[in-house]
């Protein structure tokens, strides 16, 4: 049983971050409207799937793409579709090109993180999808539009200044919304790499049972009604250790889908 | 090797590993020996490309200042 006393002090920084985790869409219906449809990515010879909401009459479409390593279906990608969908604008969500699911079927290098690479691997999946919608649903997306949040944010920074080329006709976007994005991945990671090593401030003596307990307690509050607005029961070390420990497993999910033998082979 | 074992050997790399070791190794292997640790630091950087983000009138951007993966030059 988790010891949910709380022990030193917090940072709000850091569980407002962790509350980020549980921001979820409000019509518990929403994901079941969106329609799945894949294109075929020319570079891979394989087929992406989005998901997308259209509105019944021609509105500007936002393109939304989430944080690192998250799949077009996580929580805050169709919270961020609800949101654009409800203020009247069709939303299509794509795959973090972190993810599984943009690695195996729609990058054109193995090892996702270099951003002339990554976010030229994005720009031409959204043209495919752009160009996919507008065979099947004439005149019904109007002026194109771009929303990223972290990791996504600065693949669509890239592409807003990316100049037009004629060597392959990628389509341009009349607005880019960039969301928490990092300035520096690098250093991005380097403190991502610093608060997994958070356990480490803990005595060595009580270490494995603090971790353990950390774990307890965030096993707990999901089995429980935790909403925006429940105050998170974590330290600055433990809020600290588990968004270090989420990263970690995300790289862990990315080398694995690298390694994995169904990536295509370049 | 278990699934397990291999999730347990690669929990070990750290993000930076990953960068440093991983991936420029991936493309120095695919002939571009371009994208060095300096080359990948610098198209990373959001500042490398300053001059065309300022000049678009159509970009928004959202930051929260106390977002921890921002240090205080990067807010300027």
């Amino acid at each position: 049983m988790a010891d949910f006393e709380l022990k030193g002090n917090q940072d709000n920084a850091l569980l407002e971050t962790l509350q980020s985790v549980f921001s979820t869409y409000k019509d518990l219906h929403f994901p079941d409207r969106g329609k799945t449809r894949s294109v075929l990515i020319p570079a891979t010879g394989r087929k992406l799937r989005f998901i997308f909401w259209l509105q019944s009459s021609n509105a500007p479409v936002v393109y939304i793409v989430p944080g690192l390593g998250l799949h077009r279906l996580a929580q805050p990608s169709v919270a961020m579709a609800e949101l654009v969908y409800k203020n009247g604008f069709p939303a299509v969500c794509v795959s973090s090109t972190f993810n599984s699911e943009f690695m195996e079927h729609a990058s054109t290098a193995t090892l996702p993180v270099y951003l002339p690479v990554d976010g030229h691997d994005m720009h031409v999946a959204l043209t495919e999808i752009d160009g996919r919608l507008n065979t099947l649903y004439p005149n019904r997306l109007g002026r194109r539009a771009l929303m990223g949040y972290s990791m996504g944010g600065l693949h669509f920074l890239f592409i807003a200044v990316t100049p037009p080329t004629h060597l392959a006709p990628l389509i341009t976007f009349d607005r880019t919304v960039a969301i928490n994005t990092p300035v520096r991945l690098l250093h991005g990671v380097s403190k991502l790499d610093e608060f997994y090593r958070a356990a480490l401030d803990w005595l060595s003596s009580e270490r494995i049972d603090n971790i353990q307990n950390t774990f307890m307690k965030v096993a707990a509050l999901s089995k429980g009604a935790l909403t925006l607005q429940t105050s998170l029961p974590f330290n600055t070390i433990e809020s600290t250790f588990l968004i270090g420990f989420t990263f970690r497993l995300m790289l862990r999910d990315i080398i694995s889908a690298a390694s994995d033998g169904s990536i295509r082979e370049s | 090797m278990s699934r397990t074992s291999v999730y347990k050997e690669i929990l070990q790399t750290s993000h930076q590993d990953y960068i440093k070791h991983f991936v420029i190794s991936y493309y120095a292997t695919m002939g571009l020996t371009a994208v060095t640790a300096d080359a990948l630091e610098r198209a990373d950087d959001l500042r490398t490309y300053d001059a065309g983000l300022r000049a678009n009138p159509n970009i928004r951007l959202i930051v929260n200042q106390n977002d921890f993966l921002l240090s205080s030059e990067d807010l300027v």
